[in-house]
């Protein structure tokens, strides 16, 4: 065996999977590279047709579950966007076997939860399913990767505004939104086409986790038992896109690491982090003033702090009032007065990449686009466990 | 053999203790099965990605069917930085280190950064016996960005020159920056240091003790239970070694095959020749399509249970050209002496 220099290389250890990280949550910083069972790649949240339930998704860039960690879905209620008064956790582990042991709040369930039927608890408010499941996400990941490359070489001589919107050039717009619908000058690919996923589905009474109001902010966990977080998230690309997207590796990384690590007290100290990726974002059509929730005419450095502060509380909203989810980020929409009767939240059809962008460049929900519409595996979002078979 | 002082194997001894505090992190099992998914995951693409999580398999679990997947690329061609960097890693990961280098003389020639040239450079350096070159630069990385992979490539470029007692601080320093759940690092970091002091400094006990830490953390790491039987066959705990290697045998690791073949040798002897022809097989497969990456192990399988002295003496020559070693000197001196013999 070739031991010592292919030992020494591991110092490098998987470095090389870092440049995937334009997906969702996938990859997002080296703890969670180092293990995959750590990893979140998404999370889905949305109600169920007869008003009932609340359904909850887990993706995890590992085959299988750790028997170390504690996955955990954070449900906050409340009647406001940002102000939540009730807390339900419905914590998950698994031992190594990955039988699993789930409980919301005196609720339990316990067992092999691989089953397509999933194991339902024994008060029967949840029902779960931990297995392995196609991953729904779908993404030109190489494709932003090229987009980046270009921002990010254009960063180095381009005017910024006051609010530190890059004025980049017509033609360097044109290539960075051509490369972002491209992929090595082809149509979009989705990079994550085929890829498994170790999947975390929860469908739970909405009785149970409504108790503060209508209105649910779903975040999601990854934790050693000791209750240290190590992975976090709500919303699809706010650490992935927002946080030292144009920093050094190291610089982002450590950003992304406290990101993740942070207590919902310390979330809102990460707005000014994002701001300065909005800002950048918001140049790329070569406008700058034009992405959602943007004073345009705010010369300042002050500019982006309402969509900063917005994602900074990285939670998924779901209005659990509503039967009807079709829109990504409909909640947060009527908040800021586009009033709708959308649940939000996100299913695993939404193509939560596509609004994301039209929102940071142009400000609507269209009209920059990675050339990929959906995801090779057809998920459902009313037949449980809702991910395609793998 | 140099052995540190009574003071620093004490201060050396406090921090081998501190090393054994309990780590929370994923069962090797699971570890390795999500290596695998990710291998899998990544089977369609053809990247420095999938680079990496096969040589990962091949460094664990001995898999040389990986270590092949994992180090196609040392024969591709290579016009570009990007391109470069990772022939010479794949170039490095088969003990190709003149190519390597050339590869990566010619990347820092085309503008790749000095840092990540360098990062690729000192462990192959270090690999060739020419720790000392590196160390100031590691060094001086180490106070600029302290972390694991500073610390744990400072600790390995000591270990080679021969600084036992500022290794051992080096890998107790990277062990403390390590916060993950996932067991690889700690195996290997815990591997490294036991063999250091097992093989190199000569602390057989405190190497071994080492070793079990590695394999706490992941019980299926080929090369920690082979250098862990190792001690034990010479011990004469034949049947602990014997009970060790039987679980990795199938993986067909040579030197696993040979020092089974040994073991079994006492009780059984047609079933030891069996092993050691095994072993034989195994090596010669290797060495036909990786000749630099198995030379030194098969050159020792040759003057031992192999008992080719002019085969372990052509090998352990070719070795030498590569790396300039003190291991790779001794193994050479001892090759000519059984080839005069």
């Amino acid at each position: 065996m070739p031991r010592s220099s292919t030992s020494l290389l591991v110092l490098f250890g998987l470095a090389a999977l870092a440049p995937l990280a334009a997906a969702s949550d996938h990859l997002d910083t080296p703890s969670v590279i180092a293990d995959p069972a750590a990893d979140i790649g998404d999370l889905y949240a949305w109600t169920s047709t007869d008003g009932r339930r609340l359904n909850l998704v887990m993706t995890i860039v590992g085959g299988k579950f750790s028997d170390r960690l504690r996955y955990t879905f954070h449900v906050d209620s409340g009647r406001q966007v940002g102000a939540t008064h009730s807390s339900t956790a419905i914590a998950c582990e698994f031992d190594a076997a990955n039988n699993a042991d789930c409980r919301a709040g005196d609720d339990r369930v316990t067992g092999d939860a691989s089953a397509t039927a999933g194991l339902e608890s024994r008060q029967k408010h949840l029902r779960v399913f931990a297995g392995l499941r196609d991953d729904p996400f779908f993404n030109n990941v190489r494709g932003t990767r090229a987009a980046y490359d270009v921002a990010g070489v254009a960063l180095k001589t381009v005017a910024r505004d006051a609010a530190g919107c890059p004025r980049f050039d017509a033609q360097t717009s044109a290539r960075i939104l051509d490369e972002w619908r491209h992929t090595d000058g082809h149509a979009g690919t989705n990079l994550l086409a085929g890829w498994k996923t170790a999947a975390l589905v929860v469908s739970i009474d909405l009785a149970q986790v409504n108790r503060g109001g209508p209105l649910l902010g779903v975040w999601a966990t990854t934790a050693r038992r000791d209750n240290a977080i190590i992975d976090r998230l709500g919303r699809a690309l706010t650490g992935n896109a927002l946080l030292g997207t144009f920093d050094s590796a190291e610089a982002s990384n450590r950003r992304k690491e406290e990101y993740n690590r942070a207590p919902p007290a310390g979330w809102a100290a990460f707005a000014a982090d994002i701001a300065i990726n909005l800002a950048i974002y918001d140049g790329f059509d070569g406008e700058c003033g034009n992405q959602w929730l943007a004073v345009q005419n705010d010369n300042s450095s002050e500019r982006y702090d309402r969509l900063a502060k917005l994602l900074a509380d990285d939670r998924l909203w779901v209005n659990s009032a509503a039967r009807t989810c079709t829109q990504y980020l409909a909640v947060e929409f009527d908040h800021v007065g586009a009033v709708n009767g959308d649940c939000g939240g996100r299913t695993p059809g939404y193509d939560a990449v596509d609004v994301f962008r039209a929102l940071l460049v142009n400000g609507t929900t269209r009209g920059v686009d990675d050339g990929v519409d959906r995801d090779d595996g057809v998920p459902s979002d009313s037949r449980f466990p809702f991910l395609a078979a793998p | 053999m140099i052995r540190p002082g009574l003071a620093l194997l004490l201060l050396a001894w406090i921090t081998t203790q501190s090393a054994f505090a309990s780590t929370d992190t994923t069962s090797g099992a699971i570890a390795l099965a999500n290596l695998d998914h990710l291998i899998a995951q990544h089977a369609a693409t053809d990247d420095d990605a999938a680079d990496e999580l096969w040589l990962m398999r091949a460094r664990y679990l001995a898999d040389y069917a990986a270590l092949e997947r994992g180090a196609a690329f040392a024969d591709a061609i290579a016009p570009d930085v990007p391109r470069l960097l990772r022939r010479a890693r794949a170039r490095a990961a088969v003990h190709r280190f003149g190519e390597a280098l050339a590869d990566l003389d010619a990347a820092a020639r085309l503008g790749a950064d000095s840092t990540t040239v360098f990062r690729l450079r000192a462990p192959i350096r270090i690999a060739q016996g020419a720790a000392d070159e590196v160390i100031a630069p590691l060094e001086a990385a180490l106070a600029r960005e302290p972390g694991f992979a500073s610390a744990s490539a400072l600790a390995i470029a000591y270990a080679g020159a021969g600084r036992f007692a500022d290794a051992d601080r080096e890998f107790q320093a990277a062990l403390d920056a390590l916060d993950t759940t996932s067991p690889f690092p700690y195996a290997w970091l815990s591997f490294a240091r036991g063999t250091m002091w097992a093989e190199q400094a000569g602390d057989v006990e405190r190497g071994a003790r080492h070793l079990r830490r590695a394999l706490d953390y992941l019980p299926q790491f080929v090369a920690a239970n082979l250098h862990l039987a190792e001690i034990e066959a010479r011990r004469g705990a034949a049947a602990a070694a014997t009970a060790r290697l039987e679980p990795v045998a199938a993986r067909e690791d040579p030197e696993v095959l040979a020092l089974l073949g040994r073991l079994h040798a006492a009780t059984d002897a047609a079933r030891g020749a069996r092993e050691i022809e095994w072993a034989r097989a195994r090596f010669e497969a290797l060495l036909a399509r990786q000749p630099l990456a198995f030379a030194d192990h098969a050159a020792e399988f040759y003057l031992g249970a192999g008992a080719d002295p002019e085969r372990a003496w052509r090998l352990a020559s070719a070795n030498f050209v590569e790396r300039k070693t003190p291991r790779a000197r001794e193994l050479l001196e001892r090759a000519a002496r059984a080839r005069e013999r």
